[in-house]
């Protein structure tokens, strides 16, 4: 049997085309996004094994606090310290240095690259110890006096600058100007990973990066003959500040690589979500095609029982084909895959070298796209093992099975349920119940559409007949002429229509509740914005020249800082009492008062607490400047948070932070004017203030609107890209069935011929039926993407999803293109069908 | 249009009939070449006289159904001519052929007669429908009386019998009065009383509407239905017969064997 299943494949080798690429585009994403963070990884782990190669040990500071980023902020050491260092045995050097975040600016005076969507832009001390010096000269000379900066190679290639310019850099202080005196390499790399970077000497790292008289951290060189150990062991001997801690070379190597693949673990689930879906949608073009490639077979296997096969032995030759097909289609895809990832590596400026191709990806690709294909297939297998051995005499007539009352109502009571658990999961604020409750109705509609799949043919196709005639009439009923296979093909396009009208009904709903949320809750004109997502923040200057303008009411500025309150975690927000005017926050409780030593929380917090109006809290920053480290503040007020505006659960003085924060910044400043100054007449003063900081922007509130809603739009555009390939996928499996439809109908075709349809009548006809099925999909996708994106909308209401807006337009739009990449798919078919010669098409068994 | 040509040896008599609804001249058909050609059709001259039932016989491999084919317009010859109502078939393109075989051609085959996703009467106003037109009300009316279909008019071709189907299919070659209608074994896939239904009942039209057919066929039975029968042997026409019966067809046909 099994050499009986690979003459039959091979014999339909081409009618299986499309199946090979279902399966080959599935395994080509899983494989590519397996190998591309296999051999990121590889390469971040050999970036810090390098950095820290001549590193024997680390001392920094042992004070930690998550970040509400995803990192962990970790506190600086004081100068004193490393003459403690220095005092151990065994130590050849040690030297300490300030890491932090700095921007290079071009000859246009624009900033170079954007940390928020790309790599960083990183600032660094030059450390003249070789061993902790991952640079190297290759041009000029160190920075040896303040105002001297040493660039990366990368840069200096992408800006044209060259040495004795002065480049303008802008950090935490602001924008000022620095001689370039030397060029360096990171390690055998022109950039670091596409960073940009900028070396200053200590002095200059501290007081731009951090503050005079502190440290990032501490590197230390072992004599020869002393271990990392030892050298650990004598270091930490001389410490005598409990806030600081010394680790050796290679742990912090592997710490470093560990956080690194951590990140990258996110991205590869994220990636591989979407090679998921690409894979499952793929499963429908399958499963259709073995469905269609059995049916026709029917009288071979009918033959084949006849001649006294047994029904296990046809399950398996059907199974072994998609086996072969699976394998086959698995490895050309993963060979794909390799391309993508290496074209990938070049696009992120990955350096040269070998993909790190696992075993383990191997496998995985492999195996999933060889199972996903062989699970395909099993219910043909199946179908194809029932037919009886008289069937190799029946005429090949409309396949109506599937349409059981049965099934479609056991379908609508799935997808019934479905719906009750959205609207429960919807107004008992559950998401995760709308969740569960989408994909019952997905699974529900599985079940249920080959039901709907003749009813919804005829409703869609009824204005085609009416307008097209014999054309329109016959693409109606060919497109429910077989429900199953109609709504297999729809649903594999309905998944990734769901998945992007789900995005875009969140997408415009987020605006939507944000513009509602602005006009409601913003009384100021501009937000002043950093845009580094504050990476690099806004000097204090900025907040106070504005607060001086006679334009000006109000010049809030904001910043954050994680902290320990009362004992926990929590984040604490510095700024000043007018911010709650111009984001109109109204106090339910007290006085909104930021004197030194007092504190205004959010409901919330009160509620969680118990803290209420004259209560103490302990507020404990990371890195608190000395001498008023522990602080404690009276809560002078609790505010009420607005649907969007929140300035966060502990709300301080911005001067408390420039107290105990010295190197601090600002996020935003929201700024109100003074009334009867309009918005123009004010942005000429602003703008002065901000230009000399080129990544911050003054935005008035439309401008502010836009910025967020970009933001939105990019994260968006993204996941539709990424679910391209699924859309494309189900397209493919629009040609699929339609080619293998039209071959099954090759006598019906010739005999519509022979009473006079004219070619172009027969393609016209073929290629509605096309566009009917990918709209049934489509309107399959849109109707349960509704749903979800209602759904969880409503049950976030109160996380600021204030407003449900529906993206008519696009869906609209995504209809109306769905339709005519219906269109576009059939016309190979079509095409195909046109040229069949009429007299062997009425001939063909 | 270019006039056919008179056949050398037409009789006078014929001056006072109709004209011929079809012709072929000097008709030949090979398939492949050199050494391994075969001649479906040898130098076929031959009219299909109008409103009458012509049978074509032959062993199987004779070539009848080859010329009903290139007569009927799905087919084309290596050499020759042929005529329906005047017009030279080989001078028309292929959308051409698909608009004569619409509106002057009718089809009866032997199976897969029917579009399965079409009802009854859309099948039968098919023609019709795909030329944008409205059926004749009286006529339509006239061939479904007849045929017996009017109470299985919405059916679809799956819940008919195989009988019932063809009376359809000839019903749908009927519905657009063709100027001729051609009939490939009609009845090669029915019980013999379906049969014979199918067959009066193509006779009827032919007697009382005065439709054209001509009708493959290797049975003599249904060879006796038709008002003339021409034996075709080799790709060439050998005989013709008028008022043919079963007895006499099987005797000519029997000698063809010596």
């Amino acid at each position: 049997m099994v050499k009986i299943a690979l003459r039959g494949l091979r014999a339909h080798t081409w009618r299986m085309v499309i199946t090979f690429v279902a399966v080959a585009a599935g395994v080509a994403f899983i494989g590519g996004v397996l190998v591309l963070t296999d051999t990121m990884n590889r390469t971040f782990d050999d970036l810090f094994a390098d950095v820290y190669r001549g590193t024997d040990a680390v001392v920094r500071s042992s004070e930690t606090l998550d970040s509400d980023f995803g990192f962990e902020l970790r506190g600086m050491v004081d100068e004193s310290v490393l003459d403690q260092v220095r005092q151990a045995d065994g130590l050849a050097a040690a030297e300490g240095s300030v890491d932090g975040f700095a921007r290079v600016i071009d000859r246009d005076g624009e900033p170079v690259g954007n940390p928020a969507t790309g790599a960083p832009t990183l600032g660094g001390t030059w450390v003249d110890v070789d061993e902790l010096n991952p640079f190297d000269i290759v041009d000029g000379e160190a920075p040896r006096a303040d105002g001297e900066i040493v660039l990366d190679r990368g840069t200096t290639e992408s800006t044209d600058y060259e040495l004795g310019d002065a480049v303008a850099v802008q950090t935490q202080v602001g924008v000022e100007e620095f001689e370039l005196v030397g060029v360096a390499r990171f390690g055998t790399a022109d950039s670091p990973g596409g960073a940009t970077y900028v070396l200053w000497g200590l002095d200059d790292a501290q007081r731009l990066m951090g503050e005079p008289g502190r440290f990032t951290s501490i590197g230390a060189v072992a004599e020869d003959g002393v271990s990392q150990d030892d050298l650990v062991a004598s270091i930490a001997e001389q410490l005598d500040d409990g806030t600081t801690e010394v680790v050796s070379g290679a742990e912090i190597t592997e710490e470093t690589q560990s956080a690194i693949g951590e990140q990258l673990g996110f991205i590869t689930i994220f990636f591989l979500v979407f090679a998921l879906i690409a894979v499952f949608v793929g499963a429908f073009v399958i499963y259709n095609s073995f469905a269609i490639v059995v049916a026709q077979r029917t009288r071979e296997m009918a033959l084949l029982r006849a001649i006294g096969a047994r029904r296990r032995q046809v399950r398996r030759a059907v199974v072994v084909e998609a086996a072969v097909v699976g394998l086959v289609g698995s490895a050309i895809g993963f060979v794909v895959g390799l391309g993508l990832a290496a074209l990938l590596g070049a696009v992120l400026q990955l350096p040269e070298g070998a993909l790190a191709i696992l075993p383990s990806s191997v496998v995985v690709a492999i195996a999933t796209g060889l199972i996903v294909t062989v699970i395909s297939s099993l219910v043909p297998a199946w179908r194809a093992s029932r037919v009886p051995p008289l069937a190799a005499m029946r005429d090949v007539a409309v396949d109506t099975s599937g349409r059981t009352p049965v099934r479609f109502l056991v379908g609508l009571g799935i997808v019934t349920l479905g719906v009750a658990a959205v609207l429960v999961g919807a107004f008992g604020s559950r998401p995760a119940t709308v969740g569960i409750g989408v994909l019952a109705v997905f699974l529900g509609v599985l079940v249920a559409s080959p039901g709907l799949a003749r009813p919804v043919s005829r409703v869609l196709g009824a204005p085609l007949a009416r307008l097209r005639g014999v054309t329109g009439t016959l693409a109606r009923e060919n497109a429910g002429r077989n429900p199953k296979r109609t709504s297999a093909t729809a649903q594999a396009l309905m998944i990734g229509v769901g998945l992007v009208t789900f995005m875009l009904v969140i997408n415009t709903s987020i605006r939507a509740s944000l513009d509602k949320a602005l006009e409601e809750g913003f009384v100021g004109d501009f937000v002043v914005d950093s845009g580094t997502f504050g990476m690099i923040g806004l000097p204090s200057s900025v907040a106070e020249e504005i607060a001086e303008l006679p334009e000006v009411a109000v010049s809030a500025p904001v910043r954050f800082a994680p902290a320990e309150v009362a004992g926990e975690e929590h984040g604490v927000t510095g700024t000043v009492e007018g911010a709650f005017e111009v984001l109109d926050l109204d106090m339910v409780d007290g006085r909104a008062s930021l004197a030194p030593d007092e504190v205004v929380i959010n409901e919330d917090v009160a509620e969680d607490t118990g803290l209420g109006v004259g209560d103490q809290v302990e507020i404990d920053f990371l890195d608190d400047a000395r001498d008023e480290r522990e602080r404690t503040a009276t809560v002078s007020g609790v505010y009420s948070t607005g649907p969007a505006t929140d300035l966060g659960g502990y709300v301080v003085g911005v001067g408390v932070f420039q107290a105990a924060l010295p190197t601090s910044t600002d996020f935003q400043v929201f700024v109100q004017l003074q009334d009867g100054v309009s918005v123009a007449e004010a942005e000429p003063a602003l703008e002065r203030i901000v230009d000399p900081l080129p990544s911050a922007e003054v935005q008035s509130v439309e401008e502010y609107k836009d910025e967020i809603g970009g933001q939105l739009d990019f994260l968006l555009r993204l996941i539709g890209g990424l679910l391209a390939l699924a859309i494309g996928i189900a397209f493919l499996g629009i040609v699929n069935t339609i080619s293998l439809s039209i071959i099954e109908r090759t006598r019906e075709l010739g005999l519509l011929r022979a009473v006079g349809m004219r070619r172009r009548q027969l393609r016209a006809a073929i290629r509605w039926e096309s566009a009917i099925i990918s709209l049934f999909g489509t309107l399959l996708g849109v109707a349960v993407g509704l749903l979800g994106g209602w759904g969880i909308v409503r049950a976030l209401r109160d996380e600021g999803f204030e407003v449900f807006a529906v993206p008519l337009l696009w869906l609209v739009v995504i209809s109306v293109i769905a339709g005519l990449l219906g269109l576009a798919a059939a016309l190979i078919p079509a095409w195909r069908a046109g040229r069949m010669s009429v007299l062997e098409a009425i001939a063909t068994e | 249009m270019a006039e056919p040509p008179a056949p050398d040896d037409a009789p006078a008599a014929i001056a006072t009939a109709p004209p011929p609804a079809a012709r072929a001249v000097g008709a030949t058909k090979t398939y492949g070449w050199g050494d391994t050609a075969v001649v479906a059709l040898n130098d076929v001259t031959v009219d299909i006289p109008a409103e009458r039932y012509t049978a074509i016989m032959g062993p199987s491999g004779s070539g009848k159904s080859t010329l009903m084919h290139c007569m009927a317009g799905l087919d084309s010859l290596t050499a020759g001519q042929v005529y329906l109502g005047g017009q030279e078939l080989g001078e028309l393109s292929e959308d051409q052929l698909t608009l004569l075989r619409r509106d002057r051609v009718g089809f009866v085959f032997q199976t897969f007669n029917l579009v399965p996703t079409l009802t009854a009467i859309e099948n039968i106003t098919l023609p019709a429908t795909l030329a944008g037109r409205k059926p004749d009300a009286d006529w339509l009316d006239q061939v479904v009386t007849t045929t017996g279909l009017a109470d299985r008019l919405s059916h679809r071709p799956s819940e008919l019998s195989g009988g019932q189907q063809q009376r359809v299919a000839v019903a749908r070659a009927l519905a657009n009065r063709p100027a001729i209608i051609f009939a490939d074994e009609p009845t090669g896939n029915l019980d013999s009383r379906s049969g014979h239904e199918i067959l009066d009942f193509m006779r009827r039209a032919v007697r009382e509407m005065g439709q054209t057919i001509v009708m493959v066929t290797h049975d003599p039975v249904a060879a006796a239905f038709a008002d003339e029968a021409l034996f075709l042997v080799d790709g060439r026409i050998v005989d013709r017969m008028d008022g043919p019966t079963a007895e006499r067809v099987l005797d000519r046909l029997k000698k063809f064997g010596d």
